[in-house]
């Protein structure tokens, strides 16, 4: 199992924070663009299966997969959107990211006093960074193939 | 890091209520020293809860996984009441007065350990609203789950009143906003 | 001063009165003994100081007379002075009074946990008046 990249927008659709373990093909498109279309995706897939369900959501949108990634998805109240790429072999990983979510974002960020709510997380947050590395290299899904 | 880990060492950190206090009034008497007029603190208290709760919501909801969207206004005051006055002040208001629209009600606060020992100044300090802070809180974190509310003191035990009462009023809900180019 | 009247005062740290009450005794008086009242316990002063450091404990008992005037001191560990100026001591005994000047400290250090309370300035809270005289009725002074 392969873990790929992380995004992680906010209310706004900003993209506050984005790293990769792993991602082998180059985009032809810059960062800023990708991330809006990242954002607009997400939003439009969101609408669409909260209008479309045929019986009462619990959790809305979870994943979706394709041949040959699939893409997790977590958003807490607060509007704060977590999305995790990773490779087909990885199940419903929704209480991870919400562990991600209350002890890495929480901690590291949120009660950082220097950061705002609407921040851009830089690369000087290098807690945070530390932090998350380390939780998403002792997943289980995150298997030796990601350390090569 | 499991989640139990995380709790232990949340609940191992704790302060005593007495220094809590003693640093809240510490505050609060350092602005009302700093600004002349009462109102102009009574804004900043608010201010400087609002920035608290829209930080606070967070750690709130990474505490409790189960708490979701609430369905009505009732659900949150219940979670508010019950979940988050329960884990940042140590007290349980109850929830009474309840508007015939179901858009406004009271909290009765019992033993507010934010005012233990406090005695409002005379003159111009009788004004003080010494726990706007908890309104700014609350209506910061609630604004971070996409509800705007009106959230102030109607009674206050500083003032002579027989209990405290707060007062939150449902104004609006926000809605998330739309990525740019989508309709 | 009359012959069932006391006086209580708390002494700062410069000398200067941060609180004073007269308790038990006539109304009418008040006014005409205040002055003296405070320069009996003014004179004490000096030997309250004195009797401070060959004590270890809170309580001073007697430290002066003056002419019928008797006065006898508290002081705190924070160097904050109570004297207590009484004819006769009150029902309640050598005891009462130290049990009054205990639970008037316990009630002081209250005071200073407000935090809109400066130490060393002048009390003006009501409810310390109501509670000191409360305390006073319990020892039956």
């Amino acid at each position: 199992m392969v873990v790929y990249n992380l995004y992680i927008f906010n209310r706004n659709g900003q993209c506050l924070f984005y790293r990769e373990w792993l991602r082998r093909r180059q985009i032809k498109m810059t960062q800023e663009e990708e991330f809006k279309l990242m954002n607009g995706f997400i939003y439009s897939v969101k609408s669409f299966v909260q209008r479309l369900t045929p019986t009462d959501l619990k959790d809305g949108f979870v994943s979706f997969k394709t041949n040959c990634y699939k893409l997790h998805y977590y958003e807490t109240p607060t509007g704060l959107k977590f999305i995790l790429n990773t490779d087909n072999n990885v199940d419903n990983i929704r209480h991870i990211l919400h562990q991600l979510y209350s002890t890495i974002f929480v901690n590291y960020i949120v009660k950082n006093p220097r950061y705002s709510a609407l921040d851009i997380i830089n690369n000087d947050q290098e807690i945070f960074i530390e932090k998350l590395d380390e939780f998403i290299s002792n997943l289980s899904i995150f298997s030796q193939t990601n350390k090569i | 890091m499991s989640r139990t880990n995380v709790k232990q060492n949340i609940d191992t950190r704790r302060v005593t209520q007495e220094l809590f206090t003693l640093t809240y009034g510490a505050f609060v008497a350092q602005i009302l020293n700093d600004y002349e007029h009462v109102d102009e603190v009574n804004k900043q208290l608010d201010k400087i809860g609002y920035n608290i709760g829209v930080r606070l919501i967070d750690d709130f909801l990474a505490r409790n996984p189960t708490v979701g969207r609430c369905h009505d206004f009732r659900e949150t005051a219940d979670v508010l009441a019950k979940q988050g006055f329960k884990t940042y002040l140590g007290i349980t208001p109850s929830i009474t007065n309840w508007s015939p629209a179901g858009d406004e009600f009271s909290l009765l606060l019992d033993g507010n350990p934010l005012t233990e020992f406090v005695e409002l100044p005379d003159g111009p300090g009788q004004k003080l609203s010494y726990n706007q802070m908890i309104c700014g809180a609350i209506r910061g974190a609630l604004e971070m789950v996409q509800l705007e509310v009106d959230c102030r003191f109607v009674q206050d035990q500083l003032k002579g009143d027989n209990t405290t009462e707060l007062r939150v009023k449902f104004l609006k809900k926000l809605e998330d906003a739309l990525p740019v180019g989508e309709d | 001063m009359s012959s069932s009247g006391y006086y209580f005062v708390i002494v700062g740290h410069a000398d200067q009165v941060v609180y004073e009450i007269e308790l038990g005794g006539s109304n009418g008086q008040t006014t005409d003994n205040r002055h003296l009242n405070q320069f009996i316990a003014h004179a004490a002063l000096d030997l309250v100081d004195e009797a401070m450091w060959r004590n270890t404990t809170t309580y001073l008992k007697q430290v002066d007379k003056f002419n019928e005037w008797n006065v006898s001191a508290y002081v705190t560990a924070g160097g904050l002075r109570f004297l207590f100026l009484y004819e006769h001591l009150p029902r309640s005994g050598e005891d009462g009074l130290k049990n009054f000047l205990t639970e008037v400290y316990e009630t002081y250090v209250k005071l200073l946990l407000n935090p809109f309370y400066v130490p060393d300035k002048p009390i003006r809270s009501a409810a310390f008046d109501k509670k000191i005289q409360t305390i006073a009725r319990k020892w039956n002074l």
